[in-house]
């Protein structure tokens, strides 16, 4: 018996062996996440419990293989691809939602809950879970975790981090252990903390203890049509420098809107270069003050349409058109390779007329989609990768566009994480001595250098 | 830097620029000089500064590094006093979000390092939340950074993390970045006198649930005459038609509770005694937090609150999980400590020693041991050798 039969055996010895994939045609959907990046595993398993993906763990010391935890596969850096083969512990059996406690205002779940269950749960007591990212109707909480994974509603709310009190950890040596706490002011390291975005570097995730709110009284969803992105821009800038956190301020420019709209028919208007998504919550009461406010700032910056959704129909189909871009985008070509810096606020006009002339040197279209709000950028260059040099043509504008975000005061990612997509542009933010500072980090929790290797530091 | 003439190094430094701090931490390293860095020196108790290791001052590093309104962030060198940021942000009708306690004499790095918010939180915001970076200094005078000056950012580790609530025992922080936010309109201040505590805890449980803008909800044990004993300290913002809404809902259970209107306060700028409970002491007291999670009651500790007939004052903050004592150092001082260990030992509480005289402390230092679980006391173990691999700064504390 040669060593990766003897690794089976015992694999399947833990989960049993409908829970293991070693089939190159069963692994294909593994071998890549939303990006374009793809490695072939050596093996696929799902561990049922905590307990399995401890054992697991242990095993792939034992063989030294690598592990790669794996949510949903919605990743949009690469974070989760085994570019170095290895064994893939996908966390999708482990889906239950475990306890909802209204006193607390918390929910206890497994890893591999889908994100917008959460809230489907929660609602019935009339509480949901506040990050919402486009994907929430397929991602999974532990994803989340390990991208520490943004979304619309974060402008008000905050990200992940924000949101999770504690999380059940399987350590690199196999340890099972919870960081966090139902309170946040214990003192000591913040392992909970560093954990959130480390992209599966530093163990896996297993169980997650979030924070629910409760869900506002009122809703109001405006749509604001722009003729110019830089409009959009200043106006996005106003609102939030006026001190008006709505709920969320999304854009979208002409491109990207007019995928939007042949989709959903959301009633984008037809002569409009950028549209505004925003989102303002709370008291009857209060709300049109809040809308009110708005409109004073925006009618400085010549909006030439302004829509308020009628009822929930209305407010659903304009976040369809908003949460359903991306897939509206393959109606222009068939690949896209999304950027994700993010911005001081007051930077995102300049910024996005700098990716506009880039767009122009290297004659491909990008669809810029923003959490605008946040001054997280979504350009999304577009291309074909079956025509010879796009895809290179493609990644070298990506990278300009983050060189031109970071020469800003931004960074390189402020949702997706940096995974295997983004890793050799870490210079560009951060010193030797940072990089090295934070593998110390990865060394202190994964010495061997087996959970996820490849991914947010560059190649040496 | 200050040496003297053998070229041993003094005891007490002052750097007033981000290189001259660097260089004097990596010469202390080099020299194998056990270090604390000191913000307002308000930790220090009564034997302030020490004596026997290098105190590092960051009172002259207190510039505004940047700061753009309209970009809801700002950077400060970490010895900016508290007060003084919040006067900046104050002037553009901004803050942070919460009140940092002693802000007068509390430096910015200080309470990122001791890592507790206060009693008064916008949105339920902690200072782990609202810091998105740091620049800090490792032992070899390197400078790292982390996080920056966006809101959003997942790019690399959050290795500013590492530095809150931490007590510096990784390094000094050069400077830190926060997320602000714009001021409420409108801020009301209400205080209700009750005689029970289960009308006040009723109250509590009822508004905590709804995240509605009341960022503070407080419980104090007051002994002022006149007074009920339980008042609840209850600051409502947000637009006008949002106070007015949650302080009509609020008067309305109030009266249904037994309650008993005692002040309502208009000011935006309200300030509060509350906010440096705990801080503003004698040396003939003792004070100390007590954490367990959202929404606790700490009935078993007001239950002995009254047993021992109020010798002590307490501050309860529902919406964090804490409850803080002021005990008076007399004769009964160990008595009362044992049986509130020992409640908190029950119920899964944590104890934390905020401020105490020396003699007390050494005295009670034992008490105050958290039974962290061994992978986490092995992490800090291994992170403490990585970034600090001689033990030279802030030895003993946390580990």
């Amino acid at each position: 018996m040669d060593i990766s039969q003897s690794l089976e055996k015992k694999i399947i010895d833990i989960v049993g062996k409908d829970f293991v994939f070693i089939d190159k045609q069963d692994m294909v959907v593994y071998e890549s996440d939303g990006t374009h990046d793809k490695g072939m595993p050596d093996f696929v398993v799902l561990p049922g419990t905590t307990e399995e993906v401890s054992k697991l763990v242990v095993l792939a010391n034992e063989f030294e293989i690598p592990i790669i935890a794996r949510g949903s596969g919605t990743g949009l850096s690469g974070g989760a691809v085994p570019i170095h083969g290895g064994l893939v512990i996908s966390l999708n059996r482990m889906n239950s939602i475990i306890d909802i406690d209204v006193n607390s205002s918390t929910a206890t779940v497994e890893a591999g809950v889908i994100n917008l269950e959460i809230s489907n749960k929660a609602s019935e007591y009339g509480l949901f879970y506040a990050p919402d990212p486009s994907s929430q109707q397929a991602c999974s909480i532990g994803g989340n975790i390990a991208e520490n994974s943004g979304g619309p509603h974060c402008l008000a709310y905050g990200v992940t981090t924000n949101h999770v009190l504690a999380i059940e950890v399987v350590l690199p040596d196999g340890e099972i252990t919870w960081f966090g706490d139902l309170n946040k002011e214990m003192p000591g390291v913040d392992f909970r903390g560093l954990f959130i975005g480390s992209e599966g570097t530093f163990g896996i995730c297993t169980k997650v203890v979030v924070k629910l709110l409760q869900k506002p009284q009122d809703v109001k969803t405006m749509m604001i049509a722009f003729s110019s992105i830089q409009d959009a821009a200043n106006a996005t800038t106003a609102i939030i420098g006026a001190g008006i956190i709505p709920a969320a301020i999304e854009m979208m420019d002409k491109t990207a809107s007019d995928a939007a709209e042949e989709g959903t028919n959301a009633g984008i208007p037809k002569d409009s270069d950028t549209v505004l998504l925003i989102e303002i919550e709370g008291f009857e009461s209060d709300i049109n003050d809040q809308e009110k406010l708005i409109s004073s700032v925006i009618y400085e910056f010549n909006p030439i349409d302004i829509k308020i959704a009628k009822n929930d129909q209305e407010r659903d189909l304009f976040w369809k058109a908003r949460k359903g871009v991306l897939g509206a985008l393959g109606r222009i070509a068939p690949n896209y390779f999304l950027v994700d810096g993010t911005v001081p606020r007051t930077k995102l006009s300049a910024v996005l007329s700098e990716v506009s002339v880039l767009a122009k040197k290297y004659n491909l279209i990008v669809a810029n989609v923003l959490h605008a709000g946040d001054g997280n950028l979504h350009p999304c260059i577009i291309f074909d990768q079956q025509i010879p040099g796009d895809t290179e043509k493609a990644l070298k504008l990506g990278g300009d566009i983050l060189k031109v975000c970071v020469d800003n005061g931004g960074v390189l990612s402020g949702e997706h994480g940096i995974g295997y997509e983004k890793r050799d542009y870490m210079p560009l933010l951060f010193s030797d001595t940072d990089l090295n500072n934070m593998k110390m980090l990865k060394n202190t929790f994964d010495p061997e250098g087996l959970f996820n290797p490849g991914k947010i530091f560059p190649v040496e | 830097m200050k040496t003297t003439n053998d070229q041993r190094l003094i005891n007490n430094h002052y750097p007033n620029s981000k290189n001259e701090l660097s260089k004097i931490v990596n010469d202390l390293y080099q020299n194998k000089q056990k270090m604390i860095i000191l913000g307002g020196a308000t930790k220090t108790e009564y034997g302030n500064p020490y004596s026997s290791v290098q105190n590092v001052f960051t009172s002259e590093l207190n510039k505004v590094i940047d700061y753009n309104p309209s970009d809801l962030t700002v950077t400060v060198e970490s010895g900016m006093k508290v007060e003084s940021l919040m006067n900046l942000l104050s002037e553009n009708n901004q803050y942070l979000g919460y009140i940092l306690p002693n802000k007068k004499l509390s430096s910015i790095g200080g309470s990122t390092a001791y890592g507790y918010s206060g009693n008064y939180r916008f949105n339920d915001i902690h200072i782990r939340d609202s810091i998105i970076g740091i620049e800090a200094i490792n032992y070899k005078g390197d400078f790292i950074k982390s996080g920056g000056q966006v809101v959003k950012n997942v790019s690399g580790y959050d290795l500013h993390k590492l530095y809150i609530g931490t007590q510096g025992i990784f390094g000094p922080i050069y400077s830190i970045s926060f997320k602000v936010y714009p001021k409420p309109n409108y801020e009301t201040q209400v205080i209700v006198g009750f005689r029970n505590y289960e009308d006040v805890i009723n109250i509590t449980k009822k508004y905590l649930p709804l995240n509605w803008n009341i960022p503070r909800l407080s419980i104090y044990s007051s002994s002022k005459p006149k007074r009920k004993l339980y008042e609840l300290f209850c600051n409502i913002s947000g637009t006008k038609n949002a106070v007015d809404y949650i302080k009509k809902s609020i008067t309305e259970d109030i009266k249904l509770n037994n309650g008993n209107l005692e002040e309502v306060n208009n000011d935006i700028n309200i300030s509060s005694n509350l906010d440096d409970f705990g801080y503003d002491f004698n040396e003939e007291q003792l004070s100390i937090r007590i954490l367990a999670s959202k929404n606790s009651d700490f009935q078993h500790i007001v239950n002995y609150f009254e047993k021992c007939k109020f010798n002590f004052q307490f501050l309860i903050n529902p919406a964090i999980g804490s409850i803080s004592l002021l005990i008076e150092n007399n004769d009964s001082i160990l008595s009362y400590i044992d049986e509130i260990y020992e409640i908190s030992q029950l119920n899964n509480y944590k104890i934390i020693l905020d401020y105490s005289n020396i003699s007390l402390r050494n005295r009670l230092r034992n008490k105050f041991k958290n039974n962290d679980n061994q992978s986490i006391l092995n992490l800090t173990t291994l992170l403490k050798k990585n970034y600090d691999p001689q033990n030279l700064f802030s030895t003993g504390k946390i580990l």
